[in-house]
């Protein structure tokens, strides 16, 4: 077992696993405010024409989206687990449900490609490529390039997830982490937490404008 | 389940009721509530990423100073919410979008009582000169064939020629689309 080095400007291995946590926790400020971008954009907008939002809404999948929303949740209640259990040293469980959230990330994206390859082939793709005649409203483009752009930006953050993910996971699989030190299992965990939680309220937003 | 510890018996719950929640939601947005739609949905949301903040984040047991740090965030994305629905949504007609060219009609009042534009004036044709290069110009191909009418040309401009690939100028006001219209027919009357 490789044992964790507290850096020598900390006093103890408890304030280097808070001032890293803190650092986390700004980030994600950051994060809630880049996303805060284009959720008030969408606000505006849905303000101005309740009624194209309403038409346009229906054309997404609402199973697919449903799906989505069970799976990520599913997968946050894992990374919960892994965190926990990488805590108390017991590696081969955090490595099981490390895994298990990766795959879950994977479903997710998975079912994004098969929601994201409709669209485009039914020519909903915003901007000069959008051709799909069905919608009355001049202004449904719109919806569309909202659609794309904030689950766009909400996969990409999927994707690094999972990136980050696997690296923890392979560190677990080295025994690295234990009671004394599982920081980066923590702020993974804390990072993929947002991810889903940025998702319960685009699925709302986007899919059931009821 | 008993040789569970405290937490993990805790994200069981909480993994329960996030499902649970999820179904309501979907549930309750069959139901037609009107103005409340969006809120009921956006209360139920709210429940489920406090669940998830306070208890999958462990902010509940955090120290208080990542509590404030990730809440200030929300505070400032109300400021930025409210800032900005208070200067677009209490404009007279938001959505005519004319404010956003407000700088090049300036230079061009028009008296209240000229309400007609489908008549050429001196006053529209050098409107539509001065907005042809900036709105239309690069959207247009070169030698097109414009119709010899000038009601078609304006019915052409508000929604586009899509085999030609001519977008819709809808967000010009009915004005500026007459004025460009007569601009465009000036020019086509010289040829």
């Amino acid at each position: 077992m490789s044992q964790h080095v507290v850096p020598h400007h900390f006093d103890s291995a408890n304030q280097a696993f808070e001032a890293s946590k803190l650092g986390m926790w700004l980030f994600l400020v950051t994060e809630v405010l880049l996303f805060g971008g284009l959720f008030v954009t969408y606000i505006m907008f849905r303000g101005l024409y309740p009624d194209m939002f309403h038409e346009a809404s229906a054309h997404l999948n609402r199973v697919m989206g449903g799906i989505n929303t069970v799976v990520l949740i599913l997968s946050s209640f894992t990374m919960a687990m892994a965190v926990n259990f990488s805590k108390h040293g017991k590696s081969k469980e955090t490595v099981r449900m490390l895994a298990i959230t990766v795959l879950c990330g994977a479903i997710f994206m998975v079912i994004k490609y098969f929601e994201y390859s409709h669209k485009i082939h039914e020519g909903l793709l915003p901007g000069g490529h959008f051709s799909y005649e069905h919608i009355a409203h001049v202004k449904a483009p719109l919806f569309f390039s909202l659609y794309f752009m904030m689950t766009g930006l909400h996969g990409i953050h999927v994707l690094v997830g999972m990136g980050l993910i696997v690296w923890v996971l392979l560190r677990a699989q080295k025994h690295e982490f234990s009671s004394a030190y599982n920081t980066p299992v923590e702020l993974v965990g804390i990072y993929w937490h947002l991810v889903d939680l940025i998702w319960i309220y685009l699925f709302p937003l986007l899919y059931l404008i009821g | 389940m008993k040789n569970l510890n405290h937490h993990e018996k805790i994200y069981i719950g909480i993994l329960g009721s996030l499902l649970v929640l999820t179904f309501i939601t979907v549930w309750v947005s069959y139901f037609n509530f009107g103005v409340l739609n969006v809120l009921v949905a956006m209360l139920i949301a709210t429940i489920k990423a406090s669940l998830v903040a306070l208890f999958f984040m462990h902010l509940y047991e955090d120290n208080r100073l990542n509590q404030v740090v990730f809440i200030s965030s929300f505070v400032f994305l109300a400021i930025f919410v409210g800032l900005t629905a208070s200067d677009l949504l209490f404009r007279s007609d938001p959505t005519s979008q004319k404010f956003s060219k407000a700088k090049v009609f300036e230079t061009h009042v028009f008296p209240q009582h000229v309400q007609n534009y489908e008549k050429p004036s001196k006053d529209l044709i050098t409107l539509g000169e001065e907005l042809y290069p900036i709105y239309c110009e690069r959207f247009l191909p070169k030698n097109y064939a414009w119709p010899r009418e000038r009601k078609a040309i304006f019915e052409l401009l508000t929604y586009g020629d899509q085999p030609q690939n001519i977008p819709s100028f809808s967000d010009l006001g009915e004005k500026e689309r007459w004025a460009v219209t007569h601009y465009i027919f000036s020019q086509l009357e010289k040829e």
